[in-house]
């Protein structure tokens, strides 16, 4: 009469202990869904810089905000080492590498452009997927390097002294071309 | 993609795709139901003179910062802001009336527009979300009359705070695409490498539209896409 009892207690107390075992949950397992083909292979295009970035969050709009956000200053970073190639250039060809109050006035106008604003960048693609009990968001995130170079020769105009150096320079008119390719290029998409 | 939902959510066309209405400046207020059908009706198209003042002129502001290290990226706090004209959400009240409604469970939602805007029957027809994600979700628009913004939001208990934070999401992406400022701060040794870095805005976005929304049924996730036009 005992014999069952002792039986199905057995049973419950090892369904008990293999019901709080879990199971064995490897990141091999979690639906991370596809990585999408443009994290991995970045669009190429002389005309933008491009920065993909992934981040994980338990929050939906934090795992997007983060990856938006390194993507944005990772685009920064790109922005400054145009910007300081063409300081570089600058330097070399006027020889003003002496001059350290022009130098200092290069420097505080570019990292204005770089470090503080940037206006048109946009998500241009994203996705999320469940990561876990964690959300992934990819983003990859856009800028065109017009924008940039139109905003670098602002900063340049507005300082009345370093634009009459400036501007008798080979990378200016360089700067400027490309400027004004970037001028053409808007109207021309406005006309369409 | 998403598994196939059993239950398939289904919503008006106008609902879905907002933005292929004829009429000029449609908008869509939410609420959850009440007892009675009147009152949802009511409470919806109240909270559409809302939003129709929010797609007029709002101003987003505020900023977030993250703190990265080796360990993970970790949020260090938000503060963002929207304000919008009240007066215009209570003189949208004598212009725009009630072209449709529709109550589904917990969520009442009303289109409102101008008295001479002719709704199809088509657009008032229920549809299923379809299963497979429309590009915009992935792939963000790009013309040249437009700045665009999708917005995210994950269920929520009540349907409506998920459909209002995805809005209010898509505006705020739209504001940080026009101008954001970023500031990061990075140290690294041979041990180890950090980043603090935060990002501002301060953008007033005008006549916006909401162009579409979708579901993701499986993963439960509301998008809505809102646009702005570039010319303002």
């Amino acid at each position: 009469m005992r014999t069952p009892f002792l039986f199905l207690f057995a049973l419950v107390i090892a369904v008990f202990i293999i019901g709080c075992g879990g199971g064995a949950k490897t990141m091999q397992s979690v639906d991370t869904g596809d990585i999408p083909d443009w994290f991995s292979n970045v669009p190429s295009d002389p005309n933008y810089f491009y920065a993909p970035n992934t981040q994980v969050s338990q929050d939906l709009q934090l795992a997007i905000d983060k990856a938006t956000q390194g993507g944005r200053t990772e685009i920064g970073r790109m922005v400054e080492t145009k910007v300081n190639g063409l300081q570089k250039r600058f330097t070399e060809e006027t020889g003003t590498a002496d001059n350290a109050q022009l130098l200092d006035m290069f420097t505080s106008a570019s990292k204005t452009i770089v470090s503080t604003s940037l206006s048109g960048s946009r998500v241009a693609k994203q996705k999320t997927v469940k990561d876990g009990n964690n959300w992934r968001a990819y983003v990859l995130v856009e800028y065109a390097v017009g924008a940039a170079n139109q905003a670098l020769m602002q900063q340049i105009k507005n300082n009345e002294q370093m634009y009459t150096k400036f501007r008798a320079s080979q990378v200016y008119k360089e700067l400027d071309d490309e400027v004004q390719k970037y001028e053409d290029w808007k109207k021309t998409q406005n006309k369409q | 993609m998403s598994p196939p939902s059993l239950f398939p959510q289904a919503y008006p066309r106008w609902f879905l795709n907002q933005g292929s209405l004829g009429c000029e400046g449609p908008v869509v207020g939410y609420t959850r139901s009440s007892y009675y059908r009147d009152s949802s009706v009511v409470l919806a198209a109240r909270n559409g003179y809302e939003n129709h003042a929010r797609l007029m002129e709002t101003r987003v502001s505020g900023g977030q910062a993250f703190w990265t290290t080796e360990g993970g990226t970790f949020w260090l706090g938000a503060d963002f802001r929207e304000e919008y004209n009240l007066l215009e959400s209570e003189s949208a009240s004598s212009r725009l009336t009630v072209l449709d409604s529709f109550i589904d469970g917990d969520l009442s939602a009303a289109l409102l527009g101008l008295s001479e805007c002719r709704l199809e029957d088509e657009a008032r027809r229920f549809t299923t979300v379809p299963p497979t994600p429309p590009a915009w979700t992935e792939v963000m628009p790009n013309d040249d009359r437009y700045h665009y913004g999708v917005g995210l939001a994950p269920s929520y208990f009540y349907e409506v705070n998920s459909w209002l934070e995805a809005e209010r999401m898509a505006r705020r992406n739209i504001a940080r695409s026009l101008l954001i400022e970023i500031k990061a701060l990075e140290k690294s040794t041979a041990q180890e490498g950090q980043q603090i870095r935060g990002e501002e805005v301060a953008v007033t976005l005008r006549n916006l539209q909401v162009v579409a929304r979708w579901r993701d049924v499986g993963k439960q996730i509301f998008y809505v896409l809102v646009r702005m036009p570039k010319s303002h």
